[in-house]
């Protein structure tokens, strides 16, 4: 994280990159493209197209996880300068 | 979930184990908050205080139902690999979340908000369509409760080998989740859904290899029975069944992240880090919970082949029973794993009953109330709403429907129809409140015909989603045609610009 600059306040909707790189690899995993019935070829003794949809689906998990790691910044840093002390994880993240 | 052999009374230990456990969470949780009979917030929140760990397993139990399990893994018998989709779907409802929560998390913290009607009241300053967005919270909610409450019987009976009557073990378990809603209100719904949270879990991944183990315990032997004795379960589908496919990611995206409990969930983070690291975590968690629950349903094929859509509904029990029969370790894990599911059920229902009374009693009972409600009444009024509730929908729920999956489609059709006002009422200062109010109003209506005369589906986009198109197209076009009366253009300014 800088120290320098105030972070620039992030929301993952208003960059579109994320909406269209996500819609991208769900309609991989969707075997629209394939003729009905297909079966052939067979990986790891699985139709190929099964570990197409199984990799897009880990593939969302990432992308998702990424996004937002790095695109959702609104209010964190008001929180924790208006509460530098709070800690967040460690026996605080069983806190209710 | 009926005849398991291996229940009977260990069956029924493990349930009062649970129970137990339930009963002892809610009044350590109680007594740790002298101030939750008097604050909403306290009672329905958790004095949105919940930590990383806590919030997220709250998060995973209201995503996760031990119908997960039970109605899953028979949808994957018989659909094959395209309910592969489940674990798609479930890991975008994150993205759902993403479309609003970071904007409404900051809001709702501001604004002090405790029910979902609180955004749409604050946002479009309209009764009519708080009104509206209320009642098809608590329709989606009640439908929600009534299939949770109908599984828990299943899961129960079906758990002790019919040792407990259906209805026996659902008012134990009903009067159990009461208890300690009553006692320490959603600190004790939280604090149950990690335990619930642990032992469905490790139940989900200890079925697996127990079935893997009965199937032959060969990766190849697995692939090859598929491929040759059931290729239809793994070839491409039809082309419309594709539709269907990212119709049904789309419609449980959007739908499951409008869920009230869900959005309340948001409102209860301690800060926005925590939120964000929660989500983050139960980002994998589809991988391991319906990826895993997918898997069950596909072994299954090669150890009870040829079941019908009825049987297969037993599929879950039958596993869990075969599994137990593997050896004394199996015998115990599976036990537990079955008192998880019921577990799972009962933290499934608290969270959606909670929500119910808080939406009753803030935004129904002291809206409309002639007098001024303190918010000490409000407390006890939901509380007691929760009782009456619970016992109007078991009536119902005594005559179960046979597929538990087409019931989850319905409610959830409803609930997507509340997304233009949250989603749109966030980032768009121009929409107004009248058009919002037709557009959920048609969308719902659309959606719930299409459900009822049996067309649930168009070319495989599903009801729910079509509604949604009209609702859109409403809330957009309505919006650029009529003009904001000047406190709802101000309250629209003051959200949209706040970042």
């Amino acid at each position: 994280m800088s120290e320098s600059a105030p972070p620039r306040r992030r929301e993952p909707i208003r960059n579109p990159w994320i909406w269209i790189g996500l819609v991208a690899i769900v309609l991989v995993g969707i075997p629209w493209y394939l003729p009905p019935g297909t079966l052939h070829p067979l990986v790891f003794g699985l139709p190929a197209w099964t570990l197409v949809a199984v990799a897009s689906s880990i593939g969302v998990c990432g992308f998702l996880h990424w996004a937002l790691s790095r695109h959702w910044n609104l209010v964190e840093d008001l929180e924790e300068a208006q509460d530098p002390a709070a800690p967040t994880g460690g026996s605080d993240s069983w806190r209710t | 979930m009926e005849n398991l052999t291996f229940g009977g009374w260990a069956g029924i230990g493990v349930l009062l184990g649970f129970a137990v456990l339930m009963l002892l969470i809610g009044y350590f949780s109680g007594r740790g908050q002298p101030n939750m009979r008097h604050s909403m917030k306290s009672y329905y929140l958790a004095g949105g205080n919940l930590g990383v760990v806590v919030l997220f397993f709250t998060l995973y139990a209201t995503q996760y139902s031990g119908n997960t399990v039970i109605g899953y893994a028979p949808q994957a018998y018989r659909e094959g690999f395209p309910w592969w989709q489940s674990v798609t779907f479930f890991t975008v409802v994150m993205a759902g979340y993403m479309l609003f929560a970071p904007r409404l998390y900051a809001v709702a913290k501001k604004h002090s908000f405790i029910t979902p009607t609180d955004w749409v009241r604050h946002r479009f300053t309209s009764p009519a369509v708080s009104l509206l967005a209320t009642v098809l919270m608590l329709w989606g909610l009640a439908s929600y409760l009534l299939e949770q409450l109908i599984a828990m019987g299943q899961a129960i009976s079906g758990l002790t080998g019919e040792t407990v009557p259906y209805q026996v073990g659902v008012l134990v378990f009903v009067f159990v989740m009461l208890i300690y809603s009553w006692m320490g209100g959603m600190r004790a719904v939280a604090l149950t859904d990690v335990m619930q949270g642990i032992a469905l879990l490790v139940g989900i991944v200890a079925l697996l290899i127990g079935g893997f183990m009965l199937a032959g315990g060969s990766w190849s032997e697995t692939t090859q029975y598929l491929v040759e004795q059931d290729p239809e379960s793994v070839a491409v589908p039809p082309l419309e069944e594709s539709v269907n496919w990212f119709s049904m990611i789309l419609l449980v995206a959007i739908g499951i992240a409008m869920y009230p409990h869900a959005i309340q969930r948001i409102y209860s983070a301690r800060s926005e880090r925590t939120l964000k690291r929660s989500l983050k975590r139960m980002v994998w968690m589809p991988l391991i919970t319906a990826g895993a629950v997918f898997c069950v349903g596909m072994v299954s094929k090669q150890i009870f082949p040829g079941l019908s859509e009825g049987d297969s509904e037993q599929l879950v029990g039958m596993l869990a029973n075969a599994v137990a029969g593997i050896n004394p370790v199996f015998y115990a894990v599976m036990l537990v794993f079955v008192g998880g599911i019921v577990a799972a059920i009962v933290s499934t229902s608290d969270s959606a009953l909670l929500s119910f009374s808080s939406l009753v009693s803030k935004d129904l009972y002291a809206r409309y109330s002639r007098r001024e409600i303190g918010e000490h009444r409000q407390v006890m009024i939901g509380k007691g709403i929760g009782v009456v509730v619970v016992f109007a929908l078991l009536l119902l729920a005594w005559n179960p429907p046979a597929t538990l999956v087409e019931i989850f489609v319905l409610k959830i059709e409803l609930l997507v129809q509340l997304a233009p006002a949250f989603i749109l009422g966030l980032y768009w200062q121009r929409l107004a409140s009248g058009p919002v109010f037709w557009g959920m109003a048609a969308g719902a209506v659309l959606s719930s015909t299409m459900t009822l005369t049996g067309m649930s589906t168009v070319y495989g986009v599903h009801g729910g989603l079509i509604g949604l198109g009209l609702n859109l197209v409403i809330c957009v076009v309505g919006s650029l045609l009529v003009r904001q009366s000047p406190a709802e253009a101000k309250a629209g300014e003051s959200v949209t610009e706040m970042v």
